[in-house]
């Protein structure tokens, strides 16, 4: 097991009381703010090599998010650790009961290549805000990310506490087979049952950020033209490799009529009439993604965009029209730069189609009427929701983002990730005197004895009492 | 797949929206209220047939299984209407210093020009709130110890169809159905039918029992993706200090101990402390027994019996860790194990292998209290931690230095009584919490949500491509959430 020592060292380091002290805190997540300032250029210039992140779009997920959730931390965090002190009952009034966050210990968090910097960044943040150590395990996929984190980030965080470990599958199998004290995972669906598994052998507490396909319901009372933007600059964000993108549309055929040439001409003020020379719109992250996603627009038929350059791993902003629940872009996460376009004949049927498939990690749904936007968010369940927008209600820090069955489980962001990697531990301090309070618990029983616990404990039903 | 029907049928009506309406979660529990008005009598004679040489059951059964599940009926109903409802959060009003150096409060995607004092916020049009939904169709399988309440208590908080299974080890207490509807159900059996039931996909799952059938239960879990709550066992250690009450001292751990004759996940399982305290614990352990149980707790009607002949084998082998100093007597045929205290157990002793679950409380003698922290940090992390002493800081550095479900500082079991405190385990011991509100946010799924405005669309257009300069320069300018103090204006 080659990462046992590792993991040992850093176990023994949290043992030690080390990442206790706030001060400690504080100044590890200072040095983080420090290695997201320092390292900005090489940021942006990695993920241009991984993605052909534009830079625009790497400063403002990779950076700029990420020092939000810094500073909300740094602002919140001695009020965050406080105990929090709870309601007694009549018996403890002179007791002191409260919940005190304590650490879990050594946690592992394991990000994905498409935001590769922030889906590591943001949870580490709650980790050493709580008082753990961690492992970060970034993805061999994003390689020059991977490279910059591990070569890098050493130089700003404590050495004893935090440590990077890369490599591929095998790698990170052998990892899971340690005992770890939390699991924080964002990938897929498949990987996340595997990581799970492997986390129940160690009864491991775990997050799990997976994925599925965002549904967009798009109602025939809107506005055509701003729909049309919010749903393109959701859908072609980062060339559609976002977890929470609009993975598909659907609306009604005449609503899909309007909606064509609104995309199209979405789609050419932000990419002008070229896209593939256009800065701004990035490239697939490797020949394996790009092969797969190319196999999925022969779904439906192409009604903008379909153009490909497999050197480059370059695909056009596309739409499809017409496509079926049958067809190959309706079975997996789309994950590129793809919108298709299912037809349906009303929100009912929109719903029961939702609601017929995995619960996805976020929903969208576009409608001037809010009670249209209403009925879609109650009948439906996703981990999360925007109407008449997307991807948005993931920068709202003081909103829980995770999802839901098929999409994951636990949630974070802001004091979320906090609470994510704190064990809140039910603490009760009595008095060590005033033992008369005690009596009537303990045996012998009488029915007199009974009576006085249900008087000092019994919690009533408000309404039920003539007293106030 | 036996059970396939009867959980797409709970799915069914779950989808129905059937069980969304506060109404509906208000009648459920109310049901559940009179369940235990109506079957009072017929729950305690079960319990009885656990016991059935003594009426410990009645009292213990009366407080735990009857008085503290009202308790938390009331305490969800009390609530439940706040709870449920959406809980609006804060919109980030973020500001920044511009590159002019002059503060301005400005959105994020919001252009803004130079003149421009405030700007009213993007988001400030908008409506985001947290959402309390149901997972769905949710599975409670229930041990044996705590037979209603364990069961109970999660459901009290159900905002979800439930659909649970009876403890593995006696299938007598699956007499008590609820009235089946389309949205509970009852399902009875053991490790076979309770395997197959794990097949099904539900949409969480709450398991209370030991900690290699939690593993079980989290792999099968794994392959659905399902959240769950553990609520497992271990050994709860039991420190006392050199200054303390020692009568007030016996009496709270031998009360803990001893209640339910020791079938109890949070019990204190064993004790550490001094040799010297161990002398002076020893005669008033003995009073305490003496003053619940008389001179022969056998015949005591106050002290209750093992469950089952599995949970009673083992004893003479526990019983052959240390000395017994108090109790040691057995009966097979009754299931009895006397109030025993074990003393000088090593930790290589057989009693200090495995949760206790039994009325014997063993006493292992350390030389201070930085030994008995190591020695409690060496172990699995249990459901509990005791510390006693009258020095608060000697309890504060236990508390401090030692991680555990929960924490009781001079008393025993008391601190699960409060449905204000989280209830919960931690590594071997258990994950999730429940009690009170931390039930009702266990079984719903916290739904972040945005509504946005669907005109407005200036507000987003610094967001969009083509990115430039200009946008480049004003997203660095504004949008950070500063760290406080950065900024000289409030």
């Amino acid at each position: 097991n080659p990462y046992a020592g590792l993991v040992s060292h850093l176990r023994a380091s949290w043992l030690s009381g080390k990442t206790r002290p706030m001060e400690y805190r504080v100044a590890q997540l200072e040095a983080l703010g420090r290695f997201l300032d320092d390292k900005k250029q090489e940021i942006l210039e990695a993920t241009e090599l991984d993605m052909g992140k534009p830079s625009f779009e790497a400063f403002f997920s990779e950076i700029l998010l990420c020092k939000n959730e810094l500073n909300v931390t740094l602002n919140n965090l001695s009020h965050w650790m406080k105990d929090e002190h709870v309601d007694k009952n009549l018996v403890m009034q002179l007791d002191s009961a409260f919940i005190r966050k304590d650490p879990y210990g050594v946690v592992l968090i394991i990000a994905p290549w498409n935001y590769p910097i922030h889906l590591f960044l943001v949870p580490l943040i709650g980790a050493i805000a709580a008082g753990n150590c961690a492992i970060i395990k970034p993805s061999e996929i994003s390689k020059n990310t991977e490279r910059l984190v591990a070569e890098t980030l050493c130089c700003y965080l404590d050495n004893d506490c935090f440590a990077v470990v890369t490599g591929g599958v095998p790698e990170t199998t052998r990892l899971l087979e340690n005992k770890f004290d939390y699991i924080f995972f964002t990938g897929t669906p498949p990987v996340g049952r595997i990581v799970m598994t492997a986390a129940a052998k160690h009864l491991t507490p775990l997050t799990l950020e997976l994925g599925g396909k965002n549904p967009c319901y798009v109602s025939d009372t809107c506005d055509v033209a701003n729909v049309a933007r919010r749903v393109a600059w959701g859908r072609f964000f980062n060339a559609g490799q976002t977890c929470i993108a609009p993975d598909y549309l659907l609306c009604t055929i005449e609503m899909q009529e309007k909606l064509m040439p609104a995309l199209r001409e979405a789609i050419t003020e932000f990419f002008g009439p070229n896209p593939r020379e256009s800065l701004d719109f990035g490239r697939i992250v490797s020949d394996k993604q790009f092969q797969r996603l190319r196999a999925l627009l022969g779904s439906g038929r192409v009604a903008i965009g379909g153009q490909t350059d497999e050197a480059e791993r370059y695909i056009a902003p596309t739409v499809l029209a017409d496509v079926l629940p049958s067809d190959p872009a309706m079975q997996e996460e789309i994950f590129g730069p793809i919108l298709p376009i299912a037809v349906l004949a009303n929100m009912d049927e929109a719903i029961d189609f939702i609601n017929a498939r995995p619960r996805p990690l976020a929903l969208y749904a576009f409608s001037c009427d809010s009670k249209i936007v209403n009925q879609v968010l109650e009948r439906t369940s996703s981990g999360g929701f925007c109407g008449n927008d997307t991807l948005m209600h993931v920068t709202l820090t003081s909103l829980p983002f995770g999802g839901i069955g098929n999409s994951g489980l636990g949630k974070y962001h802001g004091k979320f990730t906090f609470d994510t990697f704190s064990h809140h531990r039910g603490c009760l301090h009595r008095n060590m005197g005033l033992e008369t309070l005690n009596t009537p618990r303990y045996p012998p029983y009488t029915q007199q004895k009974l009576g006085l616990l249900t008087t000092t404990f019994e919690v009533k039903r408000r309404g039920t009492c003539t007293l106030l | 797949n036996p059970c396939a029907g009867l959980v797409s049928h709970l799915r069914a009506s779950w989808l129905s929206g059937k069980t969304w309406p506060m109404e509906y979660h208000v009648a459920q529990l109310e049901a559940l209220g009179h369940f235990l008005d109506d079957k009072k009598q017929q729950i305690l004679e079960t319990s009885d047939m656990l016991h059935p040489w003594c009426l410990q059951a009645s009292f213990e059964d009366k407080l735990s299984e009857i008085l503290l599940c009202k308790n938390k009926f009331h305490a969800t109903l009390n609530n439940l209407s706040c709870w449920m409802k959406d809980e609006k959060v804060d919109r980030t009003l973020v500001r920044g210093k511009r590159e002019d150096g002059r503060h301005s409060w400005v959105g994020w995607w919001c252009r803004v020009g130079p003149d421009v004092a405030g700007v009213p916020q993007a988001m400030q049009l908008d409506s985001a709130f947290i959402c309390k939904d149901p997972y769905g169709v949710v599975l409670i399988t229930e041990p044996w110890n705590y037979l209603i309440q364990l069961f109970l208590v999660p459901p009290l908080l159900l905002v979800s169809p439930n659909f649970q299974t009876s403890g593995l080890e006696d299938p007598s207490k699956g007499a008590f159905l609820i009235s089946l509807q389309d949205c509970f159900a009852v399902v009875t059996g053991g490790v076979p039918e309770t395997t197959r039931l794990l097949e099904n996909k539900f949409d969480y799952i709450f398991f209370t029992g030991s900690p290699p059938v939690g593993r079980i239960v989290m792999t099968a879990a794994a392959k659905h993706l399902t959240p769950l709550t553990l609520e497992l066992g271990g050994k709860n250690p039991c420190y006392v200090s050199d200054t303390c009450d020692v009568a007030n001292v016996a009496r709270r751990v031998a009360w803990g101990r001893f209640f339910n004759a020791g079938q109890t996940c949070i019990a204190p399982d064993y004790l550490l402390c001094t040799i010297e305290m161990q002398e002076k614990l020893l005669p008033v352990l003995r009073k305490a027994i003496n003053d619940f149980c008389g001179p022969s707790p056998r015949e005591s009607l106050d002290f209750g019996r093992i469950v089952g002949d599995k949970q009673f084998h083992w004893v003479q082998r526990l019983l052959g860790s240390g000395r017994v100093a108090i109790g040691g007597q057995t009966d097979e045929a009754e299931r009895y194990i006397a109030p025993t205290v074990l003393a000088e157990v090593q930790p290589s002793d057989p009693i200090m292998q495995e949760e206790i679950f039994r009325p014997i409380l063993p006493i292992a003698v350390l030389a201070n209290m930085d030994e008995a922290i190591d020695f409690i940090n060496s172990q699995e992390r249990p459901l509990a931690v005791y510390a006693f002493s009258s020095d608060d800081k000697v309890v504060n550095q236990v508390l401090e230095r030692t991680s555990s479900g929960g924490f009781c500082g001079n008393d025993t079991l008391m601190h699960v009584t409060l449905t204000s405190l989280p209830f919960g385990g931690i590594g071997n011991s258990g994950l999730g919490m429940h009690h009170g509100k931390f039930s009702f946010d266990t079984f719903s799924h916290h739904h972040g949500c945005l509504k946005r405005v669907m005109g407005w669309e200036p507000l987003n257009a610094s967001r969009y491509p083509p990115y430039s300069q200009q946008k480049f320069g004003v997203t660095r300018a504004t949008p950070k959430v500063t760290r406080k103090n950065d900024c000289t204006l409030l």
